[in-house]
């Protein structure tokens, strides 16, 4: 069933050639590096945030869910404290999870994507596809991101200037696609790293349980059903893409860190370093705080769900009294409350949007306040 | 060909299920002393009792706690064993698909005019029999595979016995002609064992097979039973599930059918006045065309039987091709449904359902 | 979904659950103690049955004739002990040798963090003996342990029956699974230097140092330790649990249970009368509280406990002989374990089928994990509650939020002061784990107290001097963050240790959630009352004398009754689970230092809050 031994890139084997020997210390510094990087990542978006609401124009009386100057000047320390005092991250760093190097691309993209840097950007959007592949689907986000700065006009798909935007980001994206698969097809001279890496990712041969939702499916469903299922798994993770650029196209930011946040739930082999790197976005969206409304509820979830993991997987594996099913079903509790987490941000960021553009204090025609409702 | 043919098949392995071992062996033992020799039994074990650890009478099977037979004697022929006895392979041996290697003695060698007995046991359910506790077949699955082989002229006549739980589902669903079945137990029922034997420890033998054997017992080559008789052996209260039967696609009256036409290999010898010359061996080669001499002789001969077999026939015409959807149909057919979904939807109702 | 994303709804349901809260928090509560009780009584309560088909249990006709060879063996023993004034090893090896067994022997050596002075011993130097009866037709893969632990005053007898059994098995050609007999000094810590040894990996934090062991048989499936120190028994007492609330797998007693029945020798369970047609309510209680009492105590029942860590299900049988009329002799007891081994003897996998996680009423019946669950998430369930109202007082709902409370609301948080008391909680619970082991030694030699007494007599001080802690409170809303952050903290601990042991998750529960939901700076008095009677110290203390009182012996002679018996034989617990932390890895101590006693101390500062 599964193909190979090592599903890594040959990048990254060949990398570690050298690092191996001093792993503990390339991993404790690689998580060092995400958290500065995050850091000005978060230093730059709070400056976008801010000047974005500054030229902007706004309902009467929102004030009060206007961005403040303090509490952004102290965001970019809560990320950077929430991804390096995380226990998650802690703990990948502990495990020596090649997730750590995944996170660090990603910061680095999100990094080059705020300082509007189109060929970085694409060097690390590049860099992260290649490693993981999922993060292909984050180049939107990215082009909008870009686009902002670089397009004259409305972003509109009938502005040939975007049109010729996106084409460009994409040939560059692509070319440096290119170059890393070929740099790894020189290393090994051949190109069997294309099945091991993307084949690994993309048809799921390998059952391990983890804290993700395709492993225990995958052993119960009949072989004949699985490319069928596996096409509709792997497609869940992608659908969301398409909708969400219409609903977001305004807010790349936040385009990014939904998309961000839903891969490591629907991804195949999810592990809790990327639970780790979105939580540590969460900060940068605080401000939504006031319009979350199952925080309390996904909050006491993750908790028990970080109590039951481990105790459950000892349960199953080491002293053989439980079963798999106790396991799955705290993985499954697991991956509702993170949805639910990012469905409450997505709600509650469309609900400011609202609110700013029509006031906090609507009254329908016969006087009673006005409710917004999530269809 | 052979004109009587048995298959018997235990499915079930681990120790505890001595029992079917032991039903299927007494049973092969009752057959072959009504004359039935080894070459036209097949038979399946899916596990060794007489070799297992835990038998504290090493390389014997008793099917009574008095232990006055060894069935498990020292002609006993397995034909299919072990991890070897799986569905798969059972449904081949019926229908005859089996691999061009096969030895003839894992193949049924039947025709149109073959009568064939099939006992099985193991552990059943409602539809269901359970090969090695790992897989199962189901009763429509045995039916389908019963009326290829009466499309593909491989048997006459069928008798059908079946001693597990529930037996009476597994040939519920038969369609095919000239097929007579008998069942140990009703649905919703569990066939029982009969008794321990305290010194093997374990049940050695199940109630339905043990009066069958009982019965079995006084038939000789030449009785005159009848197959009706068979129905009769194993009354409720000695069996204590209720066997049943099913003779409706039997064209025969069954009170007419000797048992010895299932259980017994006597031949039905028609005399002639016509003299028949029988070609020799010799004969038979020089109608094969052109090399005669250079080829050696014990090749050609092998090569001579094995085209006799209808089966190496069917198994050089070639498997044909089993149809997969085209690997893009799935995402041909999900783009489909997106195209279906904006359609009737349109871009701009997206935002209200986000 | 529709709950979550219709905000009336939501709302409804959210100021339902606020207005009602103490309600539904009673009634929960009530909920999960009423169903505690109603366990033992037969809806809850289901007969027992073997569930595994492979056992067949009782078909074999029993042959084993070693009475009178295992009585002369017992004696010989009893004499060679006396000789040698320990474990006759010499005598040992060449009587297996001659039985036909395979001898082989370990020693051991483990030094204790300090004296243990009930056992009298520290630097513990012992010797294992093992004896193999090979399977003729299999390949070594699977054993079976017949384990006998050597007492110095009894178990005599239990010696003689498992060599003459031995070598009864050692003619039989019937197995599939070699057979170890095995002999361990020094109760747990010998097992767990043979099982350490066996398995190549060490468990505790001791250092155990071992010599080589011969003769390895394969994957361990089943053990039984036998405990039997008279010429004759009237009924076997089956010792189910292992450190930590481990249990073997129901079907190992009901093997048991089936084939005493089978040979109509009386089997018991908390050395009970099974519970008769009056009264079956409290006896079933009695003998179900006693199984949870010693599974709390996280303390193995018997030598075999350890097994069931390195996941072999194993069952300890232990032989009393009361003034009962019906007497089995030796051999009788022989031919019901020659019926338990040869049906061990036929399992094919490991014990699967039937539940790890049950209570028993009565060896006649069981309630299964899903049948007690409900009575621990009832009681978890008013945490939650409880945490929820406090988390809508901290956050109104946004849409009845006026701006007033918007603008005085955020940053409120304390930080400092709530970030404070709960470092210094765990702080001193850490303080309280270490501090023992690290101080005792200047304790001793300061008050001139034997060791252990000084080991618990620390705990005690650091736990008495943790409370008189001044804490201030600086803004009157900080006691709210700190009890939600206690009363989740407390959650989350209940809620592992129902998976892993219920009845201590079950006990702790009962006084500490009303505790817990009560404490608050405006209750003062009830409170602080509340959480002294739900202080680690109280509950242990508790337990103790709930074990005392139902005990079916009383207590023991020699022990001083009333107030000052218990808790000088708590204090001697004290140090006792200290001890077994360090040497076996039972996590009685660390459980209750570091995760219940910080929560309680947090309560215990929200309960002094000042405004």
């Amino acid at each position: 069933m599964i193909p190979c031994i090592v599903s890594q890139t040959p990048m990254i084997i060949y990398i570690f050639h050298f690092l191996i020997d001093y792993s503990e210390l390339v991993f404790t510094v690689v998580d060092i590096t995400t958290t500065v990087i995050l850091y000005l990542s978060a230093k730059k978006t709070a400056l976008y945030l801010w000047e974005k609401q500054k030229c902007r124009k706004w309902s009467v009386d929102v004030s009060e869910i206007l961005l403040r100057p303090k509490s952004l000047h102290w965001l970019p320390l809560h990320v950077a404290a929430a991804y390096l005092l995380n226990p998650l991250t802690v703990a990948t760093c502990v495990a020596r999870s090649t997730c750590a190097f995944h996170n660090l691309l990603l910061a680095l993209l999100m990094l080059a994507t705020q300082h509007n840097s189109i060929m970085l950007s694409a060097v690390f959007l590049a860099l992260a596809s290649y490693e993981s592949l999922y993060p292909v689907v984050l180049l939107f986000p990215v082009i909008l991101q870009l686009a902002q700065k670089e397009v004259k006009g409305k972003l509109m798909l009938q502005n040939p200037y975007l049109l010729c935007f996106i084409l460009e980001y994409t040939v560059v994206f692509l070319g440096c696609l290119s170059i890393l698969l070929m740099l790894s097809y020189s290393l090994l001279y051949s190109s069997d790293f294309i099945p091991a890496v993307y084949g690994f990712i993309l048809s799921v041969p390998d059952l391990t349980p983890n804290v993700g939702l395709f492993w225990y499916f995958f052993t119960e469903v009949f072989e004949h059903f699985r490319l069928f299922f596996i096409c509709i798994f792997q497609l869940n993770t992608f659908i969301y893409t398409l909708p969400l650029i219409i609903v977001l196209s305004d807010h790349p930011q936040f385009l990014m860190f939904i998309q961000i946040a839903l891969l490591a739930v629907f991804k195949s082999y999810p592990n809790l370093g990327d639970v780790a790197f979105y939580l540590a976005l969460l900060p940068i969206w605080s401000h939504l705080s006031r319009y979350l409304r199952n925080s309390f509820l996904v909050l006491c979830l993750l908790l028990s769900c970080g109590v039951l993991f481990p105790i459950l997987w000892h349960l199953w594996v080491f002293s053989g009294s439980a079963n798999a099913n106790f396991y799955y079903a705290a993985t499954l509790a697991f991956s509702t409350a993170q949805i639910l987490l990012i469905s409450d941000y997505l709600y509650a960021f469309r609900r400011r949007e609202f609110h700013l553009k029509y006031g906090t204090d609507i009254k329908t025609q016969d006087g009673r306040k006005m409710m917004v409702e999530l269809k | 060909m052979c004109q009587y043919c048995l298959i018997q098949v235990c499915t079930s392995r681990f120790w505890f299920n001595y029992r079917h071992v032991a039903n299927v062996l007494s049973v092969y033992r009752s057959v072959k002393r009504l004359g039935i020799p080894d070459s036209h039994i097949i038979m399946m074990l899916a596990d060794d009792m007489a070799c297992n650890a835990r038998n504290p009478r090493p390389a014997t099977v008793f099917n009574n706690a008095h232990e006055q037979i060894n069935v498990y004697g020292d002609d006993v022929e397995v034909d299919y064993r072990g991890y070897e006895v799986t569905v798969e392979n059972f449904v081949r041996l019926l229908m005859g698909r089996v691999p061009p290697n096969t030895p003839r003695s894992k193949r049924l060698l039947s025709d149109e005019r073959s009568n064939i007995l099939i006992y099985m046991t193991g552990h059943g359910g409602d539809g269901f029999l359970k090969f090695q506790d790992s897989e199962e077949i189901t009763n429509i699955e045995l039916a389908d595979a019963f009326e290829q082989m009466w499309q593909k002229k491989r048997y006459h006549e069928i008798a059908f016995i079946m001693d597990t739980c529930q037996a009476v589902s597994m040939y519920q669903k038969f369609y095919s002609p000239n097929i007579v079945a008998i069942a140990s137990s009703q649905v919703g029922e569990d066939s029982l064992s009969h008794h321990v034997d305290s010194s093997i420890g374990v049940y050695v033998i199940d109630r339905f097979t043990y009066y069958l054997l009982e019965f079995l017992e006084k038939i000789h080559p030449a009785s005159q039973n009848t197959m009706d008789e068979l129905f009769r052996v194993c009354p409720k209260r000695d069996c204590i599930s209720t066997p049943g039967q099913r003779t409706d696609l039997f064209s025969r009256d069954l009170s007419t059918v000797l048992i010895t036409e299932f259980f017994g290999s006597v031949r039905k010898v028609e005399l002639v006045t016509r003299v028949v010359s029988v070609p020799s061996l010799r004969d038979l080669l020089t109608t094969v065309p052109g090399k005669k001499d250079d080829i050696n002789e014990g090749v050609t001969l092998s090569n001579v039987f094995a085209d006799q077999l209808p089966v190496a026939q069917m198994v050089q015409k070639g498997k044909q091709k089993e149809w997969h959807p085209p690997d893009g149909f799935i995402l041909a057919f999900w783009a489909l449904v997106l195209l279906v979904f904006f359609k009737t939807y349109g871009m701009k109702h997206l935002t209200f359902i986000f | 979904m529709g709950l979550l994303s219709d905000p009336q709804s939501r709302e409804r349901v959210l100021l339902f659950l606020i207005r009602h809260n103490s309600k539904l928090c009673i009634l929960c509560y009530a909920l999960g103690l009423v169903w505690f009780l109603l366990l033992p009584l037969p809806p809850l309560s289901a007969p027992t049955y073997i569930s595994e088909n492979a056992l067949l249990p009782g078909l074999v006709k029993r042959e084993f004739v070693g009475g009178p060879q295992a009585l002369s063996l017992s004696r010989e023993f009893a004499a060679n002990k006396a000789l040698v004034g320990g474990l006759p090893v010499e005598w040992l090896n060449k009587t297996m040798t001659s039985l036909g067994l395979e001898v082989h022997t370990q020693t051991f050596a483990v030094d204790l963090p300090f004296p243990d002075e009930i056992n009298e011993r520290y630097h513990v130097r012992g010797t294992n003996v093992q004896g193999v009866v090979r399977a003729r037709r299999a390949a070594s893969t699977e054993a079976l342990v017949l384990h006998v632990p050597f007492l110095p005053e009894a178990n005599d007898q239990a010696m003689g029956l498992a060599l003459s059994l031995a070598a009864h098995f050692r003619k039989q050609v019937y197995w599939a699974k070699d057979l170890i007999v095995l002999v361990t000094e020094h109760d747990l810590l010998g097992i767990q230097a043979w099982l350490g040894a066996y398995h190549g990996i060490n468990l505790t934090s001791l250092g155990v140092r071992s010599s080589e062991l011969g003769g390895y048989c394969g994957a361990l499936q089943a053990a039984i330790t036998l405990q039997l120190s008279s010429d004759v028994a009237t009924s076997i007492d089956l010792q189910l649990h292992g450190p930590n609330g481990l249990l073997p797998n129901l079907d190992l007693p009901n093997l048991v249970h089936h084939l005493c029945l089978h040979a109509k020798v009386l089997c018991t369970v908390q050395e009970l009368l099974p519970p008769q047609e009056d009264n079956a309510w409290w006896q079933s209680m009695h003998i179900m509280l006693l199984q949870a009492l010693g599974q709390a105590s996280t303390k193995p029942a018997s030598e075999h406990g350890l097994f069931l860590r390195h996941r072999v299900e194993a069952l300890g049988l232990k032989a009393i002989n009361s003034h009962r009329q019906e007497k089995a002799s030796l051999e009788k007891l022989g031919r019901l374990l020659e019926g338990v081994f040869r049906s061990l003897n036929n399992l094919l996998e490991r014990f699967h089928q039937s539940f790890f996680f049950y209570l028993l009423p009565s060896l006649q019946s069981y309630v299964s994990i899903g049948n007690y669950a409900p009575c621990a998430a009832a009681i978890l369930v008013v945490l939650f509650l409880c945490a929820v109202e406090l988390w809508a007082k901290l956050n109104p709902e946004k849409e009845r939020r006026t701006r007033e409370a918007a603008a005085s609301n955020p940053a409120s948080i304390p930080w400092l002061s709530v970030i404070g008391s709960i470092v210094i909680a765990h702080g001193l619970g850490i303080a309280l784990y270490l501090g023992p082991l690290v101080a005792h030694q200047r304790a001793a030699n300061y008050f001139d107290l034997p060791e252990d007494e000084a080991v618990s007599l620390t705990a005690l001080g650091i736990g008495v001097s943790s409370l008189s802690l001044p804490h201030r409170g600086s803004t009157p809303q900080g006691w709210i963050w700190l009890k939600l952050f206690a009363l989740l903290e407390l959650g989350m601990l209940l809620l592992a240790l129902d998976l892993l042991n219920f009845p201590l998750a079950f006990m702790l529960a009962i006084p500490t959630v009303p505790a817990a939901v009560v404490s608050q700076p405006s209750h003062k008095t009830a409170s602080i009352a509340l959480l002294l009677v739900a202080s680690p110290a109280v509950i242990s203390l508790m337990g103790l004398a709930m074990k005392t009182e139902l005990n079916p012996h009383g207590p023991t002679s020699g022990q001083l009754g009333g107030f000052i018996g218990l808790f000088l034989r708590w204090l001697q617990c004290l140090s006792q689970s200290i001890l077994e932390h360090q040497s076996l890895g039972t996590n009685l101590y660390p459980l209750f230092t570091l995760g219940l006693f910080p929560c309680w101390l947090q309560l215990w500062h929200v309960a002094l809050w000042k405004e």
